[in-house]
């Protein structure tokens, strides 16, 4: 067996290694890099255009009204795996929910040196709550400012919604919200599936031309204001329906990534007399 | 021609992960072994779009040149699709070790293997 | 509206999948209810196209999020820039087969699984399984096609984990999680290979683009394997017989759908990139053979000796895995080798696997079924511990004996025409393949002999067993009723469906 799998790594490395010195060197990626020049100001240019990156670099922004060429790809030219990607972790979540759901309704659950739920330890320093609650407000807009300004700069919805849910983990570890550990998992189920609601809503929004269609770029005011090509200051109502699904997806991680650290920490801090033996 | 050192950590990063992969016992180092694969894939796709010289491809505040060199965005777009799978596999991973371990009391595969219950 | 088929078919489940939580909170028959209506409309949907895809032979393209969604390259590029959904007949083919079986098996489920808050999460990740299926059956893009891989694999390792209450259960689904997400990344490594060269993840602009060059084997190898891996494809079975036998009934007949779906891609990949370069082709056809020989049987000599009445079936789910990669390996290999002797027999080998796919998921799933009515009426897995259900429970007695005559080939039944297709053809490509394949059958047989005879015959229990719920029984008559309809009449189902796949296929 042993012997088995070191011949099989030999051979993978063999692959790998001649398959990279078949690549193109690094840092010579495909396509022409220019995009600026003769670029008219309006309207799809495909000249010399010659592979999808090309394209996206040279009309991403007037076609989508995004200055972010990666959050018009991840949303719009690409928004069907983002889709996948979001139930990806929606699934997750439920999984993570269902398969730990005995575990913590079991009666026979001791507390092992964290606080178990249903009770709400006594915080020793008033430094630690209130230090925490500080960094909570500051963490939590922080995430917030990622999510709005997912498609003028870097960031966007899965960022903001993690950076966001690091914050609940910064309530747990300070035992702030150990107290109705039930009901807040409730909360934030509704929730996070809520925010994949209105991602799909969106998607079936645009449905009679087709599915995630960016429908609001294609009106010349408020979400698809006309943006010159080019660098500018950026806009925060600009990009169609792409903050609203950087939006909804930010709502989506932070309640379902806020949900699993909830209740991998609630499964960890019980420790069960173990009922099977 | 420094930026090669892309490929050579990307090969280095795999091969750690599948020599973890096959030879570790333990049920979580087998989840960071994965964790450095994945890694390792990461990084071979982001270098793949890169581009000497260029500036991330985002047109906020870009310098007014007439010609502006971008890196490839779809790589980008895909790991970060990719970093969200990884985490959630991740995620799904440890939840059940937890569990394995509450139901054996063990974490290591070879004590896990071969035991006969019917039920 | 017919041109929005190929999204609705994935959307809707997801948007039932990301509303039940919502929904189930307030009510749980609702939550039962709107999974249902998913399952029903994507059913409908998949059988109002399949008159214009068969008899007609469109083909629907759909760009998700274009304004024109079924002109594939926009603005007058050479290349398309969205993501491309494609459904032919080859894929058409797979979606009825799929849209159909898990609408039984979801039946099956509502009353199998008991009823307690729990059901919520088991529907939630039931319908996204779907959603996975139906993503995986459509998508003409290898990244989509990658993320709904993961969709499907994180659901069914969730699902396989459901009795956490057990001891096992767990780390079967770690098993699996583990294989599936080595096996997809490796598949996103492949996919990576492919996107240095074309710059493009769109199945048929990569197509046309293909030289047959190192790294272009490199990277179909790389495509290959994964796929092999989550179909359970004998080198790479190791995950196969814990899975099954841990994860309650109905869940392991969707795994089982769920590998029939990544072999689904296997022969997708193989011919869209294969096809055009004999020196790829052939050795691929090769492979599929070499890998369907040993599936077929390590397989059933793994399944004889098996005293687990599931690991048994995982244990056939793997042998049964080798006949169809023998039928296409063959059609593979001949395809390019010159018309004649395609048109003599790589053709019909490839008609026999086709058949084939649709007939072990129509038995195995039902063979699933009733091992999950065993398994629940003796608390036991145990071969040795069960006797005699055949004098009290006759319905199941009868339903297995269909499903278990089926799977051994046996002539009423739709086993043994797959079956003889594939002798027939493959006899004329090399006999001792035919030979191993009669002889894999016999063994098949003899194992489910044994089922047979230690579970059904003997004492009769003490125990009466309980009625069977009307769910239940209805859902495994369907799949009965379809065994016993494609075994007598044959000539349906291969005119209206796996003719015109297998010409999809070799046009690809």
């Amino acid at each position: 067996m042993r012997l088995f799998s070191v011949v099989a790594i030999v051979i993978l490395f063999g692959f790998l290694f001649v398959g990279i010195l078949h690549l193109h060197p690094v840092g010579e990626a495909l396509g022409n890099s220019e995009v600026l020049q003769g670029r008219p100001e309006q309207g799809i240019d495909i000249n010399g255009v010659s592979t999808m990156d090309d394209y996206f670099l040279r009309n991403g922004q007037i076609e989508t009204k995004s200055n972010n060429i990666v959050a018009s790809v991840v949303f719009d030219y690409r928004g069907f795996d983002t889709l996948g990607e979001a139930t990806v972790l929606f699934i997750v979540v439920s999984s993570i929910s269902m398969l730990f759901f005995t575990f913590l309704k079991s009666k026979s659950i001791v507390s092992a040196g964290v606080p178990p739920a249903g009770q709400f330890p006594k915080i020793e320093s008033r430094v630690i709550s209130f230090g925490s609650f500080i960094m909570y407000i500051m963490i939590l807009s922080f995430g917030v400012y990622l999510v709005v300004h997912g498609h003028i700069s870097p960031g966007g919805g899965f960022q903001g919604g993690s950076v966001m849910a690091s914050a609940t983990a910064l309530l747990l570890i300070s035992f702030l919200i150990t107290r109705h550990m039930q009901r807040t998992r409730k909360i934030f189920s509704f929730f996070e599936s809520m925010g994949l609601t209105i991602f799909i809503g969106l998607g079936f929004a645009g449905i009679t031309i087709s599915f995630l269609y960016n429908f609001l770029a294609h009106t010349s005011s408020g979400f698809g204001r006309i943006i010159a090509f080019g660098p500018n200051q950026g806009y925060l109502i600009s990009a169609g329906i792409l903050p609203l699904l950087s939006l909804a997806v930010g709502i989506e991680v932070f309640f379902g990534l806020s949900l699993i650290v909830v209740t991998l920490f609630h499964a960890s801090g019980v420790k069960d007399t173990n009922s099977l033996r | 021609m420094s930026a090669i050192v892309l490929y050579v950590t990307f090969i280095l990063l795999l091969t750690i992960g599948i020599i973890a992969l096959l030879f570790k016992r333990n049920l979580i180092k087998i989840v960071l072994a994965f964790n450095i694969l994945d890694s390792g894939i990461n990084l071979f796709f982001i270098s793949l779009g890169y581009r000497e010289n260029a500036m991330a491809p985002i047109f906020t505040l870009a310098p007014l040149d007439s010609v502006i060199t971008m890196v490839l965005p779809t790589p980008q777009a895909l790991i970060l699709t990719n970093i969200v799978i990884g985490f959630a596999t991740t995620a799904l991973m440890l939840g059940v070790s937890v569990l394995t371990y509450r139901n054996n009391n063990t974490l290591d595969t070879r004590k896990l293997r071969g035991v006969e219950e019917y039920d | 509206m017919i041109k929005h088929v190929p999204i609705v078919l994935v959307a809707i489940p997801l948007l039932a999948a990301f509303m039940i939580p919502m929904i189930g909170m307030i009510n749980r028959t609702a939550r039962t209810v709107i999974g249902a209506i998913a399952l029903v409309i994507i059913l409908a949907a998949s059988y109002y196209i399949a008159g214009d895809v068969l008899n007609h032979g469109r083909i629907f393209y759909y760009m998700v999020g274009s304004s024109n969604p079924e002109i594939v390259t926009e603005h007058g590029l050479t290349f398309p820039i969205r993501i491309g959904l494609k459904i032919d007949s080859f894929s058409l083919f797979f979606i009825i087969m799929t849209t159909t079986l898990v609408f039984i098996f979801y039946l099956f489920s509502i009353q199998y699984i008991e009823e307690n808050e729990r059901k919520n999460y088991f529907t939630v990740l039931f319908i996204s399984m779907v959603a996975g299926m139906m993503g995986l059956l459509v998508a003409n893009d290898l990244f989509t096609f990658f993320v709904f891989l993961e969709i499907l694999s994180i659901s069914s390792a969730a699902l396989v984990a459901f009795r956490t209450e057990r001891k096992h259960p767990p780390y079967a689904g770690y098993k699996y999680m583990f294989i599936s997400a080595v096996a997809t990344s490796f598949f996103l490594l492949g996919i990576a290979f492919l996107y240095a060269q074309y710059g493009s993840f769109n199945i048929d602009y990569l197509k046309e683009a293909v030289r047959g060059t190192l790294l272009d084997k490199i990277a179909i190898v790389l495509l290959i394997i994964p796929l092999a891996m989550k179909s359970g494809v004998v080198p790479m079975h190791m995950w196969i017989p814990d899975t099954y036998s841990e994860a309650p009934a109905p869940i392991s007949a969707m795994v089982k759908l769920g590998s029939l779906i990544c072999l689904y891609g296997l022969f997708r990949i193989s011919f869209s990139f294969g096809l055009s370069h004999a020196h790829v082709s052939y050795p691929l056809g090769v492979l599929f053979i070499v890998f369907g020989i040993l599936s077929m049987f390590i397989g059933v000599t793994q399944a004889l000796v098996q005293k687990d009445v599931k690991r048994l079936m995982a244990f056939h789910a793997v042998s049964q895995v080798g006949y169809m990669l023998l039928g296409m390996g063959v059609g593979l290999t001949v395809v390019r080798a010159g018309d004649a002797s395609f048109a003599l027999f790589g053709k019909v080998a490839m008609i026999g696997g086709l058949l084939h796919v649709v007939n072990n998921a129509l038995y195995k799933g039902l063979l699933f079924l009733t091992s999950g009515v065993l398994v629940r009426h003796f608390k036991t897995r145990n071969l040795d511990a069960m006797h005699g259900l055949a004098h009290y429970d006759v319905f199941t007695t009868v339903v297995f004996m269909i499903a278990a005559l089926a799977i051994s080939g046996i002539p009423p039944f739709n086993g043994f025409v797959s079956k003889i297709i594939i002798y027939e053809s493959v006899f004329q490509y090399n006999p001792v393949l035919t030979l191993i394949a009669i002889f894999v059958s016999i063994l098949t047989l003899a194992s489910f002999m044994k089922v047979f005879y230690s579970a059904f015959l003997g004492m009769p229990s003490n125990k009466r067993p309980m009625e069977q719920p009307v769910l239940i029984k209805c859902s495994m008559i369907v799949l009965a009723f379809f065994i016993v309809v494609i075994g007598i009449y044959p000539h349906g189902i291969l005119k209206a469906l796996i003719e015109p796949a297998v010409n999809a296929l070799v046009n690809f």
